[in-house]
């Protein structure tokens, strides 16, 4: 209500708990990690914007990640229609020529082989999770730290209860399938 | 409990939204089900790993670009009160643009498929052709289905809603 208001330190406050989990949504859509910032930085402008519009019956997390997953949608759309890029190029670099870092697991808790076999195994997380339908793949990171429920997901990826109950499963027994072999190893 | 309730009931043990008595039978199935433990394991395993891998780190200057964003957001003031009805996503090529205006329009009210620029204020008609944002699809307006919900927009429906509106239009 604040934000609404146009209370700048409120947003801020906003702005700071989300928008790991927004950038990371984006992420896994666009493959791009500069741009994905960009893109959140476009949800968040969005969301100040239009905060007038805010109606308090809706949780802002779901307003938010809606509005996110339209961003990814469009730009997924936009893509695909000029072809300039491709959803698999790696990663640009940043300004001043530094790739942006990606979090990697601590190896030193590790031997060199766990560390190797758990390196291994994200960068087949990444490749499954990229490999889900766009409705998949933004109910995992959704639901990635349970903050969510299943209600506030169905809203935001606009379909029923047992529609999203569906799509999860679906995507969890895709990556069940898909990462099976490198967990047994 | 048999093996395919219990693993239906996989995600609800996994997103802890069964109550005690239901968490219990099922993880009694478990115990007692070879095939279903193996499966389980599978599931959670698999879904630890995504749960656990690394996330992208937001650079340490993006909330301080965000915000420093949002005086510029401020300033631009739209140019037409119907661009701030209109989705930015929406793109109309220019060869359709007259069609699209005709349709989009007078589907405010009218349910006619066929339309004429005449039946258009004049000063609409500048608006709609130089300031509507464009509309990706053009194949949507052939759809008589988006052109009725979209009769049911208004000046004051908010951007999002609209988005929305049009989404769950096209995904059924």
């Amino acid at each position: 209500m604040k934000v609404r208001r146009g209370n700048r330190p409120a947003f801020e406050t906003l702005v700071t708990k989300y928008n790991r989990p927004v950038i990371n949504m984006i992420f896994h859509t666009i493959n791009d990690p500069v741009e994905a910032e960009d893109l959140a930085q476009n949800v968040f402008v969005q969301i100040w914007k239009t905060r007038s519009r805010y109606k308090p019956t809706a949780k802002f997390s779901t307003w938010l990640f809606t509005i996110a997953r339209n961003m990814c949608l469009n730009e997924i759309r936009r893509r695909a229609r000029h072809r300039a890029e491709s959803l698999d190029q790696p990663p640009k670099e940043t300004a001043d020529g530094a790739e942006q870092p990606v979090q990697v697991a601590d190896p030193s808790a590790m031997t060199a082989d766990d560390a190797a076999l758990r390196v291994e195994l994200y960068a087949q997380v990444e490749v499954a999770l990229r490999a889900l339908p766009e409705v998949q793949r933004t109910a995992m990171m959704l639901l990635r730290h349970k903050e969510m429920p299943y209600e506030d997901i169905a809203k935001v990826l606009g379909c029923s209860l047992s529609a999203t109950k569906s799509i999860i499963h679906r995507a969890r027994d895709t990556l069940r399938m898909r990462l099976k072999p490198y967990l047994r190893s | 409990m048999n093996c395919k309730h219990c693993q239906i009931e996989f995600d609800a043990l996994l997103d802890e939204r069964l109550d005690a008595t239901a968490a219990n039978t099922v993880r009694e199935h478990l115990a007692s089900c070879p095939a279903c433990g193996a499966a389980w394991q599978d599931y959670q395993a698999a879904w630890n790993a995504f749960a656990g891998s690394p996330e992208i780190e937001p650079s340490s200057n993006f909330v301080a670009r965000v915000m420093s964003t949002l005086g510029t957001a401020e300033d631009a003031q739209p140019a037409s009160a119907w661009t701030l009805v209109w989705p930015r996503w929406l793109r109309l090529s220019t060869a359709a643009a007259a069609t699209a205006a005709i349709v989009t329009v007078a589907s405010v009210g009218f349910f006619h498929k066929e339309l004429t620029l005449a039946m258009l204020d004049q000063r609409l008609h500048q608006d709609l052709l130089t300031e509507l944002p464009v509309i990706e699809h053009l194949e949507l307006l052939k759809d008589l289905d988006v052109i009725r919900h979209l009769d049911q927009l208004s000046l004051t429906v908010d951007m999002e809603e609209i988005e929305m509106m049009l989404q769950e239009i096209l995904s059924t």
